[in-house]
């Protein structure tokens, strides 16, 4: 069974509808690629199957590990192992790094980690992303750089353990170095355990990350799925020439 | 003493003052003022800015003034229940000083913790030097305060002394009636001290308050006003700083209880380079009715002030901030900043923000304000659920985040964890709130 199905799915956004009746599955332990030209509603899947409010789900499933998600809130669903990485996280003023990523791994896990052992992990996963200890007292994403903003939700991701992880652009607004930190991130936490939806744009963080399914998005609804070899047919032709 | 605040007379002022055993010039000092409240009219909606928020009848005029103290057990709010260690204590009860202590150490070093009708007996020369210069006559509760005030607290820091631990001031609403506290503190130059004056109890009370600070040369005073009333008391008081040269007022007004409370957060700049930080949070619900009226006076070169006030509402309440920042001609090179900011957890809460400014020259090195009225953010709540965080606990992550940024910036003993335990306290207690409700 895969753990995050997606059938059939139909999402408006203000009323104006974006999917068209997408079908997608990611199993565990795999890597999946989702691209498409801007406004193809790649996003607009991120969104929708993490539950933001704005995007409404008028038709389909979203199911994870075979339960129907579409009627649970997004805490619901982060506690049942989805993970989002946003393409612009949210800065949070008075709400400091440390706080908030504590009470999210208690939240998540259902438990209350001893401080001793979050700081020690958080620490750990801090260096790993080359962020500097005095990020341990500022505010979520406050005053943070692009670059800085994604390696903090990879870093999310690596605290919190997902089962399946969604990455909105994450490689957007990276420039190489970050690109390859961030990268080096999620291939550190690709494993048996985790399936990976990439949401990209661009080919770039492909070479880093390399899925093991591409599949291209086209006004709302998939229009080809391949191998990895799809991306690199897609560096050389771009998108046009499968515009349904 | 049966007479009540608007029947109140001359005759009534002078017995007051006798019963208290006051020295002649505190009797004059009283005249004087009943004769300026006397000249006042009672605020009236239709007139001026003042009162255009407030509706001046919530303050029942008709009932009795206090003019003793009531034995009643002593309530302290959380905030100064934290304060294990005081340099001294004072605790008024309705329209007497019930208890007022100072410890062996800073009493040895001459610092004052007393009744004011005994100070002004004692220390005739310190009291009659700052009484009424912080806050005089002109306005009509102001002056109603000096004419009648039937209980006082005196603090006094002599020149040069630092006192670590913090001093504290109860004033408790024990017996229905009209009360008229006075809190005078008095620090010289380069005193450092801190001041906790609360306000507890919850009888059917109207208070007519007035809290005078006056920093010395070179001194630091942290005041903390606190307003923990019940839901039966309406306060008007005016909370104000008269800071010397080179003194530093810093002042965080925490109103949280209360049925109606009016504060004059003020600050009176009338010294060269002399500072003052007025930071206020206040938590508004069900059947509240607040508004904070400040005005920053930079009366002197060189001087500079800088206002915080955050405020979160829920429930069919009205929160109001009115803030004016007046820069004389002469006052050359001041620097200011004024910033309030509300939070509206629930439908039918109302808040106004008013930032006002008056700059009579040009050499001003910085003067600014911010204003804003919101709801929790929508995108922020997404985000906290996103990461496995339920609606009701992203939702206190955030207010606390919020008044975060104002008691980030006070390191006194018991403030923060106090403040945030009442904010709390009070999320969790409202009946409709954002915390218990579920996305539609």
């Amino acid at each position: 069974m895969a753990e995050l199905e997606i059938k059939g799915l139909t999402v408006a956004v203000e009323g104006k509808q974006i999917l068209a009746g997408l079908d997608l599955a990611v199993a565990k332990g795999e890597t999946h690629a989702l691209m498409g030209p801007n406004g193809s509603g790649k996003s607009t899947l991120a969104y929708a199957i993490m539950g933001h409010p704005a995007y409404q789900i008028t038709g389909g499933q979203v199911l994870l590990k075979g339960t129907d998600v579409t009627e649970l809130t997004p805490d619901e669903r982060a506690r049942m192992g989805l993970f989002l990485a946003m393409q612009y996280p949210t800065e949070i003023p008075g709400v400091s790094l440390t706080n908030f990523l504590r009470t999210a791994v208690n939240a998540t896990s259902e438990t209350d980690m001893p401080v001793r052992q979050f700081m020690v992990a958080l620490r750990r996963h801090m260096a790993d992303f080359q962020m500097d200890e005095k990020f341990l007292s500022r505010n979520v994403n406050e005053g943070f750089s692009g670059g800085e903003k994604k390696r903090f939700e990879i870093l999310q991701m690596a605290m919190l353990a997902p089962e399946i992880a969604v990455l909105d652009e994450t490689d957007s607004g990276l420039d190489v170095d970050a690109l390859k930190i961030v990268s080096e991130g999620v291939n550190r936490l690709r494993g048996p355990d985790l399936g990976v939806l990439i949401i990209t744009h661009y080919t770039r963080i492909l070479r880093y990350v390399r899925p093991d399914y591409v599949h291209v998005m086209f006004e709302g609804r998939l229009v080809q799925s391949g191998g990895p070899g799809l991306a690199e047919e897609l560096e050389e032709k771009g998108y046009e020439h499968l515009r349904p | 003493m049966t007479e009540t605040i608007k029947d109140l007379s001359e005759q009534g002022v002078l017995t007051l003052s006798a019963r208290a055993g006051e020295p002649e010039w505190l009797r004059d000092l009283r005249q004087e003022a009943f004769k300026a409240f006397s000249d006042l009219d009672w605020p009236d909606r239709r007139v001026g800015e003042d009162w255009r928020y407030t509706d001046p009848a919530r303050f029942d005029l008709a009932r009795p003034i206090l003019d003793s103290g009531t034995a009643a057990p002593a309530v302290e709010s959380a905030l100064v229940a934290s304060v294990d260690d005081r340099a001294g204590s004072i605790r008024i009860i309705d329209g007497g000083v019930t208890a007022a202590t100072v410890c062996a150490e800073a009493a040895e070093r001459g610092v004052i913790v007393s009744d004011l009708a005994v100070a002004a007996g004692e220390h005739p020369d310190l009291v009659r030097a700052a009484l009424g210069t912080a806050v005089g006559t002109d306005e009509k509760f102001a002056a109603l305060n000096l004419a009648a005030f039937t209980a006082g607290a005196f603090v006094h820091v002599p020149a040069e002394v630092e006192l670590d631990e913090p001093l504290t001031v109860t004033v408790q609403a024990a017996a229905p009636g009209a009360a008229l506290p006075r809190v005078l503190v008095v620090l010289g130059h380069n005193a450092k001290a801190t001041v906790y004056v609360d306000h507890v109890g919850d009888a059917a009370q109207t208070v007519v308050e007035v809290v005078e600070v006056v920093v010395g040369e070179g001194a630091l005073a942290n005041v903390v006003t606190a307003q923990d009333w019940g839901g039966h008391v309406d306060h008007i008081a005016a909370h104000t700083g008269l800071v010397h040269s080179n003194g530093d007022y810093r002042h965080f007004e925490i109103t949280l209880g209360g049925r109606t409370v009016y504060v004059r957060p003020d600050l009176k700049l009338d010294h060269r380079g002399g500072n003052g930080e007025l930071l206020g949070v206040y938590f508004c619900d069900e059947g509240q009715h607040v508004e904070h009226r400040s005005l920053i006076h930079h009366n002197a070169s060189h001087t500079s002030s800088n206002l915080l006030y955050k405020g979160a509402l829920q429930g069919e309440c009205r929160a109001t901030f009115f803030g004016n920042i007046r820069i004389e001609p002469h006052a050359k090179a001041t620097s200011s900043d004024q910033t309030n900011r509300n939070l509206i957890l629930t439908d039918r809460a109302k808040a106004d923000s008013i930032p006002f400014l008056e700059i009579e020259n040009s050499d001003v090195v910085r003067c600014g304000h911010h204003s804003s009225i919101g709801q929790v953010d929508e995108l922020q709540l997404f985000y906290l659920e996103a990461r496995g965080i339920p609606r009701p606990e992203a939702a206190r992550l955030l207010v606390f985040g919020f008044f975060g940024e104002v008691t980030d910036r006070v390191d006194l003993p018991g403030v923060r964890e106090t403040v945030l335990g009442e904010v709390e306290r009070e999320i969790l207690s409202g009946p409709t709130t954002l915390m218990h409700q579920r996305r539609t």
